[in-house]
């Protein structure tokens, strides 16, 4: 486990692609605030208070993190935004899925697709699994850690 | 000493996306706005106080007796095609509120009839303007649930392009 944790080539690849994928995700939402608010809304978890104020922010918080992923630098902030934002992901996912509310993930696209309950709830599972799965890449990224040798270097790039 | 510094990065990237998210949206157009406090009503307990629901029949009924229509839907939706003279208040958008003073500004009366559709499905932009119309004062509020889906498919008037 900790060699695996140590491997450099795949500690970056594993970045790369997770950083690749938020960033993807936040596209969508950030050209279209509105659309996501409502998304959120759908959810019927948040308050209304609190819905516009996260639709404004959590995309660029997903771009943001995307890019320091990519880049490498803050890389560890970002991977511990992107535990804590999939933890919640998973979280309202799974409580709509056992309160037996149908939403739209609003996950990769926010536009509204007429899909029926059933299809909305296999998609809901499908996206549990794929979060669950990105949150294991996440926690990777977190606490993945350049060989002793060179770990004072690493750190001072960032 | 390592945690410190993760929670700290992860802190910084956290406020600079509400400062940027702040700005984006502030530079924004109005379509693309949101509001930070906007007056977001839940559903009623009991729908039928403040709407009815009608078939797509009485919806054509009402259209032709010249009842006045209004697309929840959002503005680019509205812009590709709409019910023939609905207007469009598009509920997520940033002017919501201003656009339903308006209708008061037009000779909108609290008794008038008012019918409102969105995209059909759950329907939720066209129940979340009978509760903002509701609160309004508007009180003859019908819901075409089925909406611009089952409009097109019945071959009925539609029109494109913003209102004139």
């Amino acid at each position: 486990m900790t060699k695996l944790l140590e491997n450099r080539t795949l500690a970056f690849f594993v970045r790369l692609s997770l950083g690749l994928v938020f960033l993807y995700s936040a596209w969508p939402k950030i050209a279209d605030p509105p659309a996501f608010a409502e998304m959120i809304w759908n959810y019927r978890i948040l308050p209304g208070a609190m819905v516009n104020p996260l639709a404004i922010i959590l995309p660029w918080l997903e771009l943001l993190a995307g890019l320091a992923l990519v880049s490498g630098w803050l890389r560890r902030g970002a991977a511990l935004l992107a535990v804590c934002m999939l933890i919640v992901f998973i979280a309202a996912i799974s409580v709509d899925l056992i309160r037996g509310i149908a939403v739209d993930c609003g996950c990769f696209s926010v536009a509204v697709e007429a899909k029926t309950t059933e299809q909305l709830f296999a998609a809901m599972k499908l996206d549990l699994v794929r979060d669950a799965a990105l949150l294991l890449l996440s926690a990777f990224v977190l606490f993945s850690r350049p060989p002793i040798a060179t770990a004072s270097a690493d750190d001072d790039k960032g | 000493m390592r945690w410190k510094r993760i929670l700290a990065e992860a802190f910084a990237l956290l406020l600079a996306a509400t400062l940027v998210g702040a700005a984006g949206n502030a530079l924004r157009p109005e379509a693309r706005k949101l509001a930070w406090l906007p007056r977001l009503t839940p559903p009623p307990k009991d729908p039928s106080l403040i709407y009815m629901e009608i078939s797509p029949e009485v919806a054509l009924r009402l259209h032709r007796a010249g009842t006045l229509f209004i697309d929840a839907r959002r503005s680019s939706a509205y812009e590709q095609g709409h019910i023939e003279l609905a207007i469009n208040i598009p509920v997520w958008e940033h002017d919501v509120d201003s656009r339903i003073a308006g209708l008061r500004a037009k000779g909108v009366k609290s008794e008038d009839p008012i019918v409102v559709y969105c995209s059909g499905g759950r329907c939720e932009d066209a129940l979340g303007l009978a509760n903002r119309l509701a609160v309004a004062n508007f009180y003859n509020i019908y819901l075409y649930k089925d909406g611009f889906p089952d409009w097109q498919r019945g071959n009925r008037p539609v029109s494109r392009g913003k209102l004139p």
